[in-house]
């Protein structure tokens, strides 16, 4: 892996058996490489869980981060709340002038 | 014997070269750790017949470099010239971690539990607050001019 520039990928952990479940982790893990200055970065994030019942069934649970989604949606809230506001302005200054 | 002092610097040279790359090998090895799996989830936690498995997300940032150079001066000894060399490095790096969710295994099933951080979105809110507040105060003073 440290001899590319662009890594995404899944990786696969070690089952875990829980109870009657087996679990099977995964991340999702992002490597980029400046090779001026020798810059390395890594940002590993949890992907899913595979949970296995005794009798086979197979249910992947996603493993979500609510604060980044609510972080990214009131951010772009507020950017397109500015955008309307901008938006309304200039179409009541337009039609002021107009009139 | 200028050959001998020579070998015996090449020696030298050589050995803290071996000594920088181990220390650098060492270092590099750390810094692949967050890219594994295990850095992800963490080791799971029994309560009761359920167990708990803590994920986060983990950022790790490093930087290194490392140069060497000679020289010789023949200023005021042109019969025995002065000759120096030396390597030098450097690296910073930091790794960042932040809970995520946890994984909540029971008889009845397993589930994802999110870790919710209200200060990150407070900062958000504020945020957009203010870039909506900036807007409408720049609006509200009219054009420039």
């Amino acid at each position: 892996m440290p001899n590319r520039y662009l890594v995404i990928d899944n990786k696969a952990g070690g089952p875990i058996r829980v109870g009657r479940f087996t679990l099977v982790p995964f991340s999702k893990v992002l490597f980029i490489r400046i090779p001026l200055g020798n810059v390395r970065f890594i940002w590993n994030r949890p992907g899913a869980v595979l949970a296995i019942s005794p009798d086979g069934q197979e249910q992947v649970i996603r493993v979500q981060d609510i604060t980044r989604l609510i972080q990214w949606s009131l951010l772009a809230i507020g950017i397109l709340g500015s955008i309307l506001v901008w938006i309304y302005y200039r179409t009541t200054e337009r039609r002021d002038y107009v009139g | 014997m200028a050959e001998e002092n020579k070998t015996t610097k090449e020696l030298l040279e050589s050995a803290d070269t071996a000594a920088a790359l181990d220390v650098l090998q060492g270092t590099l090895d750390r810094f692949m750790e967050p890219a594994s799996v295990e850095a992800v989830y963490g080791k799971p936690i029994k309560n009761g017949d359920m167990l708990i498995i803590p994920t986060a997300e983990v950022a790790s940032f490093m930087g290194f470099g490392f140069g060497s150079g000679s020289g010789e001066s023949t200023e005021g000894q042109e019969d025995t010239p002065m000759s120096g060399s030396g390597t030098g490095g450097g690296g910073g790096g930091s790794v960042h971690s932040r809970p995520v969710a946890m994984v909540i295994a029971s008889p009845q099933g397993v589930r994802v539990e999110p870790v919710i951080d209200l200060t990150k979105i407070g900062l958000a809110a504020l945020t957009s607050a203010g870039f909506i507040i900036a807007t409408l105060a720049r609006m509200k003073k009219g054009p420039k001019g």
